[in-house]
């Protein structure tokens, strides 16, 4: 249990990193 | 098969462990099969039943001629292991390029072969003719392969069909994947898996809808998802039609393929990292760093070099930054046409490019180029070494880098790094030279010399399928160097050498 909440845990923290650093180059497109 | 063992020491072995990886990937042809049965193509069914069929013969004979009464699995070398991988990898591409010559699409055997090559490596190029009518199952072998090749042929054949544990590691590190991430090979062939086939279904599934939402019919929004979703986790970049990415016109499909391929050209050992609860692994990685100072660097210069060219931000970001960020995990999605890189973005758009291209995702992922982490690495020798020189003679300072844990910066791996650094460059370098000997323009032949020497796909239009023969075999073993990091092709090549040598000199003696 502990080990799949730790996994979906990760799973979504990749995702929003991938998430901000698209959203972090589509500002500088802004700019 | 013991005359010819005494000039090619243990070539059981390498035949039977090569034998069950041909088998396994052999097996994979099932799939697009039965895809066809269900789709009702007549013609591609017989195409993968006689491939299938071819397949599994050979794989079975080189077991057979493996199954030995000396054959000392056990004892497995590290040549071995690297020669298994360089073998299968060259067997399972001729093998694999037979559906795609019975389809008619290819006017040459030597074209399926580079398209499976393409596939395999990750690359993206393609040579099939007419693209937008290919069957469904042709499709679905196509992205298959690209899906396997990323993951690792070996990385599957171990992780399911040979139980003999004793030599797989050896096998494992030649296909360039040197990651431990539990310490036996089953069980991190295991988690590759898992990780990918996690990101598989949540990937296809977000590609669906999306596809559903921009108005494709359910069943095609499924195959288009599953194939593009395919295509963006293996950094591959085949797309199921000849306009590549562009086909779709959607600002959606490439925000979510995006994130897909970057979080495919991150390291396996990154993300069981993360799902182990080490959070922090995605701020404080060495890789991660240096992937994110580099294409934010790229992205930077190429847009305030090309922004002129693009009506809006959203248009910059869709045509510049897509493409910079495609180039640099190594997928070769472009939603623009390949003769706009040569004829728009001019010669400092393609520096940039060239320069993503070969740089990279992480390794031990499914990217290509030669790594963030080999760039990483020696970016920071090369401080350490200017630090040393200011410092006072006497001190002792240890430099390291973090990357899953605490490694000290140590000679032996930065003179791993840069050999395989110059051993990219002189590959990527020969490609140029090979294609301005043809009569390309300079930039152009590096731009491809790059896409092939990197596994990345983009083209600038040289590949096709009438490019001068030596090419397209010059392209092929680029391809397949770059991806399986030289050592285990060089390791195959002298295996070959040495035993011919041995050869010859009985000849001579006679």
């Amino acid at each position: 249990m502990h080990q799949q909440k730790n996994e979906i845990i990760g799973l979504l923290s990749e995702l929003i990193f991938t998430l901000l650093y698209t959203g972090l180059l589509f500002l500088l497109t802004l700019l | 098969m013991d005359q010819i063992e005494k000039n090619f020491p243990g070539l059981r072995i390498v035949f039977y462990y090569a034998g069950w990886i041909v088998i396994g990937i052999s097996l994979l042809m099932i799939i697009p099969l039965f895809t066809s049965l269900v789709v009702n193509e007549i013609n591609p069914v017989l195409d993968f039943l006689i491939s299938l069929a071819i397949s599994l013969s050979v794989g079975l004979m080189m077991v057979m001629l493996g199954t030995g009464h000396n054959a000392d699995r056990v004892n497995l070398q590290w040549k071995h292991g690297f020669v298994i991988a360089a073998l299968s990898w060259v067997i399972l591409v001729i093998l694999c390029a037979i559906p795609y010559r019975l389809s008619g699409h290819n006017d040459s055997f030597l074209n399926a072969c580079f398209d499976v090559m393409s596939g395999f490596t990750t690359t993206g190029l393609v040579l099939t003719q007419d693209l937008d009518h290919i069957s469904i199952g042709l499709n679905m072998w196509r992205h298959i392969l690209t899906f396997v090749g990323g993951q690792g042929m070996v990385v599957l054949a171990l992780s399911f069909l040979v139980n003999q544990m004793s030599g797989a590691y050896k096998i494992y590190v030649g296909e360039a994947k040197d990651i431990g991430l539990v310490p036996n090979v089953k069980g991190t062939a295991r988690l590759i898996w898992k990780i990918s086939l996690v990101y598989l279904i949540i990937g296809t599934l977000a590609l669906w809808i999306d596809g559903m939402i921009i108005g494709l019919n359910p069943l095609s929004a499924f195959f288009n998802g599953l194939f593009m979703f395919s295509s963006a986790w293996s950094t591959g970049g085949f797309a199921p039609y000849s306009q590549n990415i562009m086909y779709y016109h959607s600002f959606s499909f490439e925000i979510i393929t995006m994130i897909f391929l970057i979080l495919g050209s991150l390291n396996f050992g990154l993300h069981y990292a993360v799902w182990q609860g080490k959070k922090k692994e995605i701020i404080k990685n060495i890789e991660i760093q240096s992937f994110v100072i580099t294409s934010f660097v790229c992205c930077a210069l190429a847009i305030v070099a090309l922004a002129h060219l693009y009506p809006d931000s959203v248009a910059v970001f869709r045509r510049i930054v897509y493409n910079i960020i495609s180039a640099h995990t190594t997928t070769g999605f472009s939603n623009i046409y390949a003769r706009q890189f040569a004829l728009q973005w001019g010669d400092f758009g393609n520096i940039i490019i060239i320069t993503a291209m070969l740089i990279g995702g992480s390794a031990c992922s499914t990217a290509g180029g030669f790594k963030g982490l080999r760039v990483g690495i020696v970016f920071k020798s090369i401080i350490a070494d200017v630090k040393k020189l200011l410092s006072s003679e006497r001190s002792v300072k240890v430099y390291k880098y973090h990357h899953i844990k605490d490694y000290i910066l140590d000679d032996n791996i930065v003179k791993s790094s840069s050999i395989i650094i110059i051993c990219y460059f002189i590959t990527f370098a020969i490609g140029t030279a090979l294609g301005t000997y043809y009569g390309y323009p300079m930039t152009e032949s590096a731009f491809e010399a790059a896409s092939v020497t990197g596994n990345v796909g983009l083209s600038i239009g040289i590949t096709t399928a009438t490019m001068p023969v030596l090419m397209r075999l010059y392209y092929i073993v680029a391809m397949f160097m770059g991806r399986l990091e030289f050592l285990s092709v060089f390791a195959l090549f002298g295996y070959i050498v040495g035993g011919l040598k041995k050869l010859c000199a009985k000849y001579v003696k006679h």
